[in-house]
Formats: C-alpha cells, sequence, structure tokens
C-alpha cells in the first residue's frame, strides 16, 4: 500500500492530498483566523476580570449577543447530522461527497453553542452547580441534558464513518500523522465483521440521532416558550425553532462546501447537482419559514393582547423595524429570488443566497430574544439593547474559531468520505436495480453502467 | 499501539457511564427532596435509554473494531 500517492491512486489523490500536506495558502487563510481567536479571548478575560458589566446586558434586557448566538449556532449545527442521517436513511445516492463536511459542521459548532452559554455566565465555574444541584423541573437543564446527549451522538456519527478513511490516510501517511491515523482507525483492515459491525452502527445512530436531532431545538426553544413572556409563549415555537435551524444549517452546509470545493479543488466531487440539490432543500425551508413567521406574527396581532402587540409593533413599524424588514428580505425575498429561478439557481447563485440566509438567520434570533425582553409585560421600564465592543469582540473571536476549528479538519480528516464515494461508484448497478424496484409495471432489463466522467 | 485503541471505546463507555450516573444522581436527588420528581423520571426515561445505546456502540461497534484490528494476519494490517 507504500508509495507516492499520485502514482498509486491517482483518481481520488485530490482528497488525500489536503491531509498529507500544508499549503502556504492555508497559513495565509489561517493567520487572521488565529487573530482574532486571540483578540476574543483578550475581550473574554476582560469580561472574566471585570465581570458582565463590560457587556451592554442591563435591566430589563438580561439576554443578549450571547444567548443570539446559543440559539443560532445551535441551529447551525442541525446542518450536518440531522441532513446526514436523513439523506443516509433515504438512500439518496447524491449524499456520498457531503455527509462529513455537514457532519463537521455539527461537531464543532455545538461546541460554541455550549460556549455561548458559558461566556453569559458572569461566574463560569457555577455551571458545576448545574452537575451537582440540578433540577430537571428547569427547561435549561433539559437544554444541558439534550445538548449533551446531541453532541455525543454527533460526534460518533462523525466518527464511525471516519474510520475507514483513517485507515486509508494511515496506510499512505509517515511519521507522526502515521502514529495518530493508526491509533484513531482502530486497527481497520475492512474485514466482513468490522464492516458488519460499522455498517450497524452507523445504521443505529442515522435512525437514532433524528429524533435527538429534533429534540435538541425543540428543547431550545421551549426556554423561551415556557415563560410568559410576550411573543415567546407560543405553542408553534418547537416546529418553527426547528425549521429555523435546518434552515440556516442547510444555508451554512452550502457555504462550507462551496469554500472547501475552491480550496482543495474538488470540483470533480462536489459537482453542480449537489449543490442544486441543496438549494432546493433550502428553497422549500424558505418558504416554510415564511409560512411558520407568518402565523406567529398573525395570531400575535390578531389576538391584539397588549404585552404582544407592544412587542410585535416595536419588531414591524418601531425601533426594530430596520432589523426585521432585512431580515424578511434576507430570509425569504434574496433566496427565493434566487433559488426559484433554474438560471440562478448556480453554485455561485446558492452560495449569495446561503449567506443571505445566515445572516437573516442571525437577525432572527435576535429579534426573538431583544424585543420581547425589552418590552416586559410585567410593569418595569421598556429598555434597549446594544451589544458593547466586548461581546461583538467576543462573538467575531468565536466565529473565526470556528472557521479555523473547520480548516483544521479539513487539514486533519478527508473532507470528502473516501470509502463511500468508492462503494456508491462500485455500486452503481445495485443502485440502478433498487430504482427499478421503486417503478411499476414491466422495466426493460438493466445494463451495466460505468461510472461517467472517472478519471 | 494495539492496546492504545481500546482507550477510544473505553473512553466513549466511561462517558456514557458517567452520564447515566450523573441522571441516577438527579433521581436520587428528586426523591430524597421530593421535588420534580415527575419531570425528572420522565427526562430520565429518554436519556438513559440513549446513552445505553452509545454504550452499546462503544463496547459492540468501536471495541469489536479494534479486537478484529488485533487479529492476526489479513490485508492491510498497519
Amino acid at each position: 500500500m507504500a508509495g507516492p500517492v499520485h502514482q498509486r491512486d491517482p483518481e481520488d489523490a485530490v482528497l488525500f492530498a489536503p491531509v498529507l500536506g500544508t499549503t502556504r495558502r492555508f497559513w495565509l487563510g489561517a493567520t487572521p483566523l488565529l487573530a482574532m481567536t486571540l483578540w476574543g479571548m483578550y475581550a473574554y478575560t476582560l469580561q472574566l476580570r471585570y465581570g458582565l458589566g463590560v457587556t451592554g446586558l442591563n435591566r430589563p434586557v438580561a439576554w443578549g449577543i450571547y444567548i443570539i448566538n446559543f440559539v443560532f449556532f445551535i441551529g447551525i449545527s442541525h446542518a450536518g447530522t440531522l441532513i446526514s442521517a436523513i439523506l443516509r436513511l433515504c438512500k439518496a445516492e447524491w449524499r456520498r461527497p457531503i455527509t462529513r463536511a455537514a457532519e463537521a459542521i455539527t461537531v464543532l459548532v455545538l461546541f460554541f453553542g455550549l460556549g455561548s452559554i458559558i461566556m453569559d455566565l458572569g461566574r463560569p465555574d457555577r455551571l458545576f452547580y448545574v452537575l451537582q444541584y440540578g433540577r430537571l423541573q428547569s427547561p435549561l437543564l433539559w437544554d444541558v441534558t439534550s445538548i449533551t446527549t446531541y453532541l455525543t451522538g454527533s460526534a460518533l456519527y462523525l466518527y464511525l464513518p471516519l474510520i475507514p478513511d483513517l485507515a486509508l490516510v494511515r496506510d499512505r501517511a509517515t511519521g507522526w500523522r502515521r502514529t495518530l491515523y493508526t491509533f484513531l482507525a482502530l486497527g481497520w483492515r475492512g474485514t466482513p465483521g468490522q464492516h458488519r459491525r460499522l455498517e450497524r452502527g452507523i445504521a443505529v445512530m442515522a435512525v437514532m440521532v433524528i429524533p435527538i436531532a429534533v429534540s435538541v431545538h425543540t428543547v431550545v426553544s421551549w426556554v423561551f416558550s415556557m415563560t410568559l413572556q410576550p411573543m415567546w409563549k407560543s405553542t408553534i415555537f418547537g416546529p418553527y425553532f426547528v425549521t429555523g435551524a435546518i434552515f440556516s444549517g442547510i444555508a451554512a452546509l452550502i457555504i462550507s462546501m462551496a469554500a472547501v470545493r475552491r480550496a482543495y479543488h474538488l470540483e470533480n466531487y462536489l459537482k453542480p447537482v449537489h449543490f442544486n440539490s441543496l438549494s432546493l432543500l433550502l428553497l422549500v425551508m424558505s418558504l416554510l419559514w415564511f409560512y411558520f413567521t407568518f402565523a406567529e406574527h398573525l395570531t400575535a396581532y390578531y389576538g391584539g393582547e397588549l404585552g404582544e402587540a407592544m412587542v410585535l409593533f416595536a419588531k414591524v413599524t418601531g425601533r426594530w423595524a430596520p432589523a426585521f424588514w432585512a431580515m424578511a428580505v434576507l430570509n425569504f425575498v434574496i433566496p427565493v429570488a434566487i433559488l426559484a429561478n433554474g438560471r440562478t439557481r448556480t453554485v455561485a447563485g446558492s452560495v449569495v443566497a446561503s449567506a443571505s440566509v445566515v445572516v437573516g438567520m442571525w437577525l432572527e434570533r435576535y429579534l426573538i430574544v431583544v424585543p420581547t425582553l425589552a418590552n416586559p409585560r410585567l410593569p418595569y421600564e421598556r429598555g434597549f439593547y446594544a451589544p458593547s465592543w466586548v461581546e461583538v469582540s467576543i462573538t467575531a473571536g468565536a466565529v473565526s474559531f470556528f472557521v479555523l476549528l473547520y480548516m483544521v479538519f479539513t487539514k486533519l480528516f478527508p473532507i470528502i468520505s473516501i470509502w463511500e464515494v468508492r462503494e456508491g461508484r462500485e455500486g452503481l448497478v445495485t443502485a440502478q436495480e433498487r430504482m427499478v424496484g421503486y417503478l411499476p409495471g414491466p422495466v426493460a432489463p438493466v445494463t451495466p453502467v460505468t461510472p461517467a466522467g472517472r478519471r | 499501539m494495539e492496546r492504545a485503541w481500546r482507550a477510544i471505546p473505553l473512553s466513549v463507555a466511561a462517558f456514557a457511564l458517567a452520564f447515566i450516573g450523573w441522571m441516577i444522581r438527579m433521581l436520587q436527588l428528586a426523591w430524597v427532596r421530593n421535588d420534580s420528581w415527575g419531570f425528572t423520571v420522565t427526562v430520565a426515561s429518554v436519556v438513559i435509554p440513549v446513552f445505553l445505546v452509545y454504550l452499546w456502540l462503544a463496547l459492540y461497534v468501536l471495541w469489536g473494531i479494534a479486537r478484529e484490528g488485533r487479529a492476526p494476519g489479513g490485508e492491510g494490517r498497519p
């Protein structure tokens, strides 16, 4: 199995190349991200030293950018495991090159979701009180439980399909890389027994992870909807949050796929058809998001309850109107205009629509958290919230650190599941037979196909 | 290195057991204090089976793969 990659395995050499070597471009991209991360860490040390007084949090707006980021990051995490599991269970063949990129987003971004909660605590050491004296009557503790369950499941679901690829890289690597991959590959040799166990594990996790992912964002929504706050107490908050999460998750996945495609020259693997399929999903989610947003705001308007009306009008025509209408344009008008048209539903078009959705969904989280707290139902004074430079720096640092970690992941592990792509190529006849099985009536005999465009 | 492979399934199993232990501790606290018993039982009855599946995954899938990796012979052995 030894020997230079390009001689032995020209077909997938481009997939091994980023793992087995590092270019100057990588360091050029990583350096500003590292600098921004260090700046964010400096800002956090200030917050630790001087307390939450350095933030823009106040009475009555006690939740700000950290909680917004928490909901946003947990939403983005729905990109991976959920989409990957659904596509795996449906045996969607086009999933093969995209599942790894999606699953990696989930695991990495979940750490930032949890990190946002820690940042929101003036005394992070008090997190241990949750473990020592937790009361499961609190939706906040439901969150701790469900996110830990999701993070563990997602990490396992990322690791299992990685094992055969780790063995492939192990057989090509030298030095410390070989030691690392030998350890992580668990002695994978591709025996029938190992395959049987792996496939059983992946199948069980694919089924299990779907309800877990749905429950996580439902529980996140319950943190809000279990209160009596205006425009939070809503029975549709669970599905509304899950829809928003999948929506923003698909957008993040499209952006990351386009980035790795360009950076590592993966045009032959991440083809326009993959972007087209995900773009259509994004389009459907955009329409679904609009439906939920419309229903949520219409019921608040028609009910006319004083507390709800105050929050609603503050959003639609008041102080937060620019953010509200920007959200509507970014989440609905732009993506629908681009993605509903086949001519603009290109790779570039889907990236523009996705970037619009990511920003729009962050605004949506902002508009859920802040206007309600600023217009309390109880007879307190109305408030306002603007994040301080410390909060903005910490957020910028967190986003940079996430992108940096994702880049490091693509350097350490193949970002496209090599063994699954090969399995797909070898199983073309099986896939064709499966398609014949779906069709009614007599079907012409299956003719063996050869992988088109195979180089 | 073959001994080191065990570290991964064992860490996953240890984490799953620790979380199950924490849920049992929550149940015990709720019982002793007579406080939010219903919520605790509901959450525990969902979470404990999930972590038992993770435990199965560590012991059957990961440990099994590592054990077969240690078996002598076979192509592509590291």
